[in-house]
């Protein structure tokens, strides 16, 4: 066993327990569906990790969905801290990059951008 | 979808969602034999012919129309593709995998231009991290590639993808083409 | 390949499979598969979740929602709920106390979002008898990087500098003991894993080996390396058999995968383990003691210097810690000495665990920095005392330690700071008492162990503290006078200076603690034969309040003596203060609270 074969069989086992373990404090779910896509969701998507790295941010897990129930409103994310969950639509990287600035590193929701749940539309 | 790189993402996507840990993309063009080839591999849980069809009939079938139009990706580009003389084949193995095929001519008007490769295999593999992400773009005798789990490496254990240092990683490894 | 939308863990140390946690587990297994769900839903056995009067425990990943007291007949219901409709299941939340809000997931109670977990970073999360699920966590990354990048001197520095001391009670720079073996000549030398865990209510050890074993593998061989060694020994004691088992499958499979034995990450370093088992014996902890045990001896200890870092197992150099100590080392290896040092407080580095029971909302394990006050644990983490009742004290290291009265809850717990109030930090034992316990007798039940323990080979202890035990004992039942409290004092500081091992010396030290800050409490028993917590049964009287007594003749029914009769002439009954032995059933079958017990 050489130290590059322990890194290998560590690269394969962590995604079976990767689900487990500490949370970060923030998590930011974008919805990555083809409406998404279509969208603008990778241009969002890039703008809001270019902006955690800019702000040296340890402390936000990002993942990516198929689809937020939102489809009207894409490109879409939702930002959850504590028990707290924060649609945001009709997005910008502009607006990713303020999401990351304001909200996560201020705790200033960005209004204009924030939307409401999928059941409060119905 | 104006582009085939955003193509390439709806895929990947597609494989994440599958349970794929590997999702290798390889794009060749040729332009002397004037010929576009996407090759999109995965090794999620896979579909049988029947999920196979349901996909790709997604808007011809009145059963397609009637539920939500969700995942039209596959529909569209294979539409796309044949409008540029090619086309698009699945073939996948349930519980082993996904290959998706697609091909068509490198100069037709109606082509979509590759796009952000970049930008594409950045956010797959920073969305999806603990997935590898390998791509291999060959044009004019060129190849570009880049691996996911080199860069995984390269960063050592603790440290992860999506940290500042992991992302300006990845940014570093598709910054020297694209 | 299954693609699991969700991870099950279900806590399976010790105190949770003794509430049936296999049980649950299985009907788990059953109801998923019955339900086409096993291909979504992955179910886990993990190590010690820490919060043990919760068991069974199931915590579902990846939301973090935490349920307790889970039943096999609970699990079809939970099933549809969570798994099938997505909502969470409130029966089985944890309910706070003070607020009457339910707890919906780990992160949001209080008692394990104010722990800072790196001993038990990965009890509760892994599976122990899956050696994938550690290296997964990082595990063994540590030893390849010292071996193949590392010199032993690098390793040695680098717990120095992390300012780490022994975890099994004395508090010795652990540094330091490395630096001493590694000096000591000789290319034969030995690293013992102490975990024989004897003070009663402490478990951090068997939770360990129970939950993250690799962890304390791995530590050995890298301690190995740093000072010389080839050989390991972990002395574990009988009564932990699940310990045992998963500790020997984890050197199976370590072994298997090239992580004991020889050449390894292909370098000339060669380590393996063996697993001694102890015979129920509280003077094995102690390390010449210990080592006595595994040479097949009886297990007595004998004079230091030498010490074993110079002359241990069969005469060589030994190295030898707790599990504790050994399960601090990964972590600073792979994040730094200067990252340990910069937890806890200027003398003591890094988190302590510490094992909470006794009158306490929420007993378990916790881990924190060292440096936490006792309030934020008995408080913040423990939930504080239940049923209202007032906190008196808390005895902190067990038989060896004493105790911190209610004036002293804000002291920091760490190794000054203790030793300055009269007590250790020790094993991490913190019994929780109120107003309900006597001081007293819990000096007597802490004494009786010892005395019980004591391995008689020197005269101090094994005479000492049977002597100190008389005292105590006429104390409690009322037959001692002042001049007693003297001569107990006396003998305390006798058997302390003069024993030959740390059985002897720390034994008085719960009897001195008492005296120190509870002398009221022993005057009351011996001045005026009462015993104000109204423990003590020769000292408890119990009589009838015949206001409220309504007649119904339960306890006449059932005293074991026939003590008590009816009141000629009316519907009430009464006790004879003479033949009552104080038993106390009468108190405890009483419905309408007419036995009095003062």
């Amino acid at each position: 066993m050489k130290l590059s074969d322990l890194q290998q069989w560590r690269d394969r086992a962590v995604r079976d327990v990767s689900m487990r373990g500490e949370r970060k404090e923030w998590r930011i779910v974008v919805s990555m569906g083809t409406s998404g896509i279509a969208a603008g969701a990778r241009d969002v998507m890039r703008a809001l990790m270019d902006e955690i790295e800019r702000q040296e941010l340890e402390n936000v897990e990002v993942a990516l969905t198929g689809s937020l129930g939102l489809d009207d409103f894409e490109p879409v994310l939702r930002v959850e801290h504590q028990d707290e969950s924060v649609f945001y639509g009709r997005l910008t990287p502009e607006a990713a990059r303020s999401i990351i600035s304001e909200h996560v590193c201020q705790g200033r929701k960005v209004e204009r951008f924030v939307i409401g749940l999928p059941k409060e539309r119905e | 979808m104006d582009e085939i790189a955003l193509h390439v993402l709806d895929i990947g996507m597609n494989a994440v969602a599958a349970g794929a840990r590997h999702v290798v993309v390889t794009i060749v063009e040729d332009v002397e034999k004037d010929r576009l080839e996407i090759r999109v591999v995965d090794d999620g849980k896979g579909m049988d012919p029947e999920q196979v069809r349901d996909v790709l009939e997604r808007f011809s079938s009145d059963k397609a129309q009637r539920k939500r139009p969700i995942a039209l990706g596959l529909a569209l580009l294979r539409q796309t593709a044949e409008k540029c003389g090619g086309g698009l084949r699945i073939t996948s193995t349930p519980g082993r995998g996904t290959q998706v095929d697609a091909w068509m001519r490198h100069r037709d008007y109606d082509r979509p231009p590759l796009g952000n490769l970049a930008d594409t295999l950045f956010a797959l593999c920073l969305g999806a991290p603990e997935v590898d992400v390998q791509c291999t773009h060959q044009k004019n005798g060129t190849v570009f590639h880049f691996d996911s789990a080199q860069v995984r490496q390269a960063l050592g254990p603790g440290v992860s993808l999506q940290s500042p240092e992991g992302v300006r990683a990845v940014r570093r490894a598709l910054g020297s083409r694209e | 390949m299954p693609a699991y939308r969700s991870h099950v863990l279900l806590c399976a140390g010790g105190a949770c499979i003794s509430c049936g946690c296999l049980a649950v587990r299985d009907a788990l297994e059953q109801e998923l598969q019955r339900q086409g769900l096993s291909d979504e839903i992955r179910v886990v056995q993990t190590g010690c979740v820490g919060s043990c009067d919760l068991g069974p425990v199931m915590i579902v990943y990846p939301d973090e929602v935490f349920y307790q007291k889970v039943r096999p007949a609970d699990v079809p219901k939970l099933v549809e709920e969570h798994f099938l409709k997505g909502r969470i299941y409130e029966p089985l939340l944890v309910k706070s106390p003070e607020t009457d809000n339910l707890i919906a997931t780990q992160r949001e109670f209080a008692f394990f979002n104010k722990q800072f977990k790196i001993v038990l970073e990965n009890c509760g999360i892994i599976d122990p008898e899956k050696i994938d699920e550690y290296v997964a966590r990082g595990g063994y990354q540590a030893l390849g990087m010292v071996l193949t990048e590392r010199s032993p001197q690098w390793v040695i520095e680098e717990v120095k500098k992390s300012g780490l001391r022994g975890r099994g009670g004395a508090g010795f720079p652990t540094g330091i003991k490395w630096e001493l073996m590694a000096k000591s000549p000789g290319d034969e030398k030995y690293i013992v894993c102490n975990a024989d865990e004897g003070d009663p209510g402490a478990f951090m050890d068997r939770s360990v080996l129970e939950g993250d074993p690799h962890r304390v593998l791995e530590a050995m061989a890298i301690a190995g390396y740093a000072v010389g060694a080839r050989k390991g020994f972990i002395y574990c004691r009988a009564e932990y058999p699940l310990a045992i088992k998963r500790t020997q499958l984890a050197i199976n499979q370590a072994r298997e995968a090239g992580f004991l034995g020889k050449n390894l990450f292909e370098t000339d370093f060669s380590f393996d383990i063996e697993i001694r088992v102890g015979a129920g014996a509280f003077v094995c902890g102690e390390e010449t003691a210990l080592l006595a045990s595994i040479e097949g001896k009886r297990g007595i200890p004998r004079p230091r210097p030498p010490f074993p870092a110079v002359s241990g197992l069969w005469g060589k150099p030994t190295l030898i810690s707790n599990v504790e100590t050994y399960a601090c080392i990964c972590p600073i290896i792979m994040r730094g000495g200067e990252w340990y040092a910069s937890i806890g407080t200027e003398k003591s580095k890094g988190t302590k665990v510490f094992a909470l029971a006794g009158k306490i909302q929420n007993t378990g394990l916790v881990e924190v920095p060292m440096g936490t006050t006792l309030r934020e644990i008995v408080y913040d983490i423990g939930g504080g005392v239940p049923n209202g009742k007032k906190f008196k004290a808390a005895q902190t290291g067990g038989p060896s330690g004493g105790c911190i009265p209610a004036e002293h809850i804000d002291v920091s717990m760490d190794y000054e700071s203790l030793a300055k109030m009269g007590s250790i930090v020790g094993s991490g034992g913190l019994i929780v008492m109120d107003e309900d316990s006597c001081m007293v007798d819990v000096a007597k039940f802490f004494m009786d162990f010892c005395m019980d323990e004591s391995c008689g080979k020197c005269p101090p202890c094994r005479v000492g503290t049977r002597q100190i035990y008389g005292i105590l004992d006429k104390i409690s039942k009322g037959q001692a006078v002042v001049e007693d409290l003297t001569l107990l004092e006396e003998l305390c500081m006798m058997v302390k200076e003069t024993s030959l091992c740390g059985l002897g010396q720390t034994a008085p030290n719960p009897v001195l603690s008492t005296l120190r800050y509870f002398r009221d409490e022993y005057l009351a028993h011996i001045v005026d034969k009462r015993c104000p917590a109204k423990v003590c049964p020769d000292l408890v009287r119990y009589t009838i309040d015949e206001e409220v007594c309504t007649g119904c003749s339960l306890c006449a029914k059932n005293c074991p003596e026939n003590t008590i009769f009816k009141v000629d002439g009316e519907k009430k009954y009464r006790i004879d203060p003479v033949r009552c032995i104080r038993c106390g059933v009468c108190y405890d079958v009483c419905r309408f609270n007419a036995v009095i017990k003062e």
